[in-house]
């Protein structure tokens, strides 16, 4: 029997059958009081403009209170079935993200091709207890892979695990710049 | 081996570099000028007096210092850079991260025998190094070693002492060279002057009244009498020849300048291949060799404009890791350009390259329902503003969709996506075409999306991004689409080697 049986694509699981894993469902928290401040600037807006202009016509109010409304329903509907499918894939050799139900989105990545990884948090996302990881590849800002709404632990874990996998390419130091 | 680098300078003529160098940048710095402008009288003499000499002292001493601070050392598996006057830097560069390497020969150096080495890397982030004032043998050396050309230092040392630049004949595996025919017609390919167009035509309409002068001068001739009648009777035909003549001057103009900039830019142009190393040299004024080495290329582009398409011609450039990003003073990366190229020797490239002659699939004809519905429903609303403020029926606007929908279907004919276990492509066009080619397995990042609106029909986008751009293949069927994700994930995660 071959010590190095060749693999076939038919013989790998299909990402849908894989075990994804949720995000922290304290990201819903973190979505929602996003969407308070900006549905609280947006819909204050038009009044605000017009304010200045003197007068606060009819219309404004319409609008005004038309966009607060969108955002609570964003709030209320939105967030929980967002939080719900966002989930993410560590393989051997890949990496995977994807969002969205309605609007679907898989975002894939080899770990062979992640340049570096960072972990971050915003002051909101420190005070939740959550952080996002970043992967970074060689294509430039667009072909990054962020993942949202992980508890701290569990993003540094993951960069861990992933920086000591086998598949990472060796130290990418292209340029090195220090300051004298 | 010493454990202690050796830190060289540059030559002394190098201080020709660092002057066009900070004459570029302070070329950026004009608003810095409009205070003078607009200072008055007072603050132009003062500025004339002492400001203007003073910034001359120090733009001359800040050019010598960048000079006398520059300072490098070549070790086994890397270069190390110190620059900057008041900022400081010690650049490190490992050879394996170089992407492409350049030697441009400027016309100020090429009495001396000196060259600039131009070093790209990628990694997290593009960065670009310049060393000028190498001599060109050194240079050049340099250049293969980073590279790994199977040439030896012997070698090239014998073919410069001979004045052979580049690979010889008996060594070359490939060798492309473009005649002054050819190069032309590069220029009138690609004109990127044409966005001077709407200036030009006014420009030369201005001939006029100097064409009334001269008429004007023969006053009292017969010769007057005649033209007068001539164009008296002729008016409204007199002025749409002049029209025409105005803006087609004006485009010869354009197009000759294009030609002449692109004959500069790519004279005696050689491209050659030994091995896996892939080499142009061309120019007239600044003779620039660019090098890159095969395994580094991620991505391939050939495009065919309008008027390359009417000269049965492509051009063809091969990308690097990190030629999307702009790097730290904006500019966009030098790509490994090969201007012209007629079928045959694209097909000849294009072997060298391994690049296949793909059967192209198709993607969903949804796409001209879905295009043309949208292009056609923005046109008909702004024909609808258009005709109600005329007063015409709005119903003419309906004949947005057939045109819509025509050049929907010429987008959908012309568009094919290929895939096989070596690469993925994507063709585009409309009159012209533009394919890029992607080595699959450089695949950096690939996302699936299912937009709500292509759901009914279970249609989907794949984007695939390499590390010099994305490729989009739309509306393809979620199977189809998935199996393509699916198959580049298998050859990224199984690639061997280096890529970058």
């Amino acid at each position: 029997m071959s010590f190095n049986p060749p693999v076939s694509i038919e013989q790998l699981r299909t990402l849908d059958d894989e075990p994804w894993q949720p995000v922290s469902p304290r990201y819903a928290t973190q979505l929602r009081i996003y969407l308070l401040i900006y549905g609280a600037v947006f819909s204050a807006l038009p009044w605000f403009l017009m304010s200045l202009e003197g007068e606060v016509r009819a219309w404004t109010a319409l609008v005004s209170g038309g966009l607060g409304l969108l955002f609570l329903a964003l709030i209320v509907f939105w967030v929980p079935r967002r939080v719900r499918h966002t989930q993410y894939l560590l393989r051997q050799l890949d990496m995977h993200m994807r969002t969205g139900l309605l609007w679907r989105r898989t975002t894939s990545v080899g770990i062979n091709r992640i340049q570096h990884m960072e972990v971050t948090q915003g002051p909101l996302e420190r005070g939740l207890g959550l952080s996002r990881l970043v992967l970074y590849t060689a294509g430039g800002m667009k072909s990054d892979l962020v993942l949202p709404g992980l508890p701290s632990e569990t993003a540094r874990r993951l960069k861990v695990k992933i920086l000591g996998s086998p598949e990472r390419p060796e130290s990418e130091s292209g340029i090195d710049e220090s300051g004298e | 081996m010493s454990q202690v680098s050796e830190w060289h300078r540059v030559s002394p003529i190098a201080i020709v570099f660092f002057l066009f160098d900070s004459l570029r940048h302070a070329i950026g710095l004009w608003p810095a000028l409009v205070p003078v402008l607009a200072g008055g009288e007072h603050f132009r003499a003062l500025f004339w007096a002492y400001g203007l000499p003073g910034l001359l002292v120090v733009f001359v001493t800040s050019i010598f210092l960048h000079y006398w601070f520059f300072r490098y050392t070549v070790e086994a598996d890397r270069i190390q850079l110190h620059t900057g006057v008041l900022n400081r830097k010690r650049l490190t560069l490992y050879f394996e991260r170089v992407q492409q390497a350049d030697i441009a020969e400027p016309f100020y150096f090429r009495p001396f025998g000196l060259a600039t080495l131009g070093l790209e890397s990628a990694g997290s982030r593009q960065q670009e190094v310049d060393i000028p004032g190498l001599r060109v043998v050194d240079a050049q050396a340099l250049k293969d070693r980073i590279l790994e050309q199977r040439r030896t230092l012997a070698l090239i040392r014998e073919d410069s002492e001979a004045g052979r630049v580049g690979p010889q004949l008996d060594e070359l595996d490939y060798e492309l060279r473009l005649g002054w025919r050819e190069i032309a017609r590069h220029g009138l390919m690609y004109n990127g002057l044409l966005f001077l167009a709407p200036v030009m035509a006014p420009l030369v309409h201005n001939m006029g009244p100097s064409m009334e002068e001269w008429i004007l001068a023969l006053e009292g001739t017969a010769i007057h009498q005649l033209l007068v009648n001539v164009i008296s009777s002729n008016l409204a035909w007199l002025v749409a020849i002049i029209s025409v003549f105005a803006v087609l001057s004006g485009l010869f103009i354009l197009f000759s300048i294009s030609v002449l900039i692109a004959l500069v830019r790519f004279w005696d142009y050689r491209l050659t291949r030994v091995g896996d190393q892939f080499q142009y040299r061309a120019g007239l004024a600044t003779v620039k060799t660019r090098g890159f080495h095969l395994h580094k290329l991620q991505q391939v582009t050939v495009s065919q404009g309008i008027v390359a398409r009417l000269l049965k011609r492509y051009s063809l450039t091969i990308s690097k890791a990190g030629g999307a990003a702009p790097t730290a003073d904006g500019q966009h990366s030098k790509r490994f350009l090969i201007p012209v190229l007629n079928h045959q020797t694209l097909t000849k490239i294009k072997s060298q390259l391994a690049i296949p002659d793909g059967e192209w699939r198709r993607i969903s004809a949804a796409y001209i329902f879905w295009r043309g519905g949208i292009m056609g429903s923005v046109v008909a609303i702004l024909l609808v503003i258009t005709l109600l403020s005329r007063d015409m029926s709005p119903l003419y606007a309906l004949l947005a969709y057939p045109l819509s929908l025509l050049m929907a279907w010429r987008y959908w004919w012309c568009f094919g996506i290929y895939q096989s276990s070596q690469w993925l492509a994507v063709k585009t066009g409309f009159i012209g075409s533009q394919l890029v080619w992607l080595p699959i397995g450089k695949a950096q990042k690939v996302t699936l999306n299912e937009p709500p609106w292509l759901k009914p029909w279970r249609l989907s986008v794949l984007s695939v991004w390499g590390a010099d751009g994305k490729i989009d293949m739309p509306y393809l069927p979620l199977a189809t689409a998935e199996g393509i994700r699916d198959q580049t994930l298998y050859r990224v995660v199984t690639f061997g080697g280096k890529w970058l």
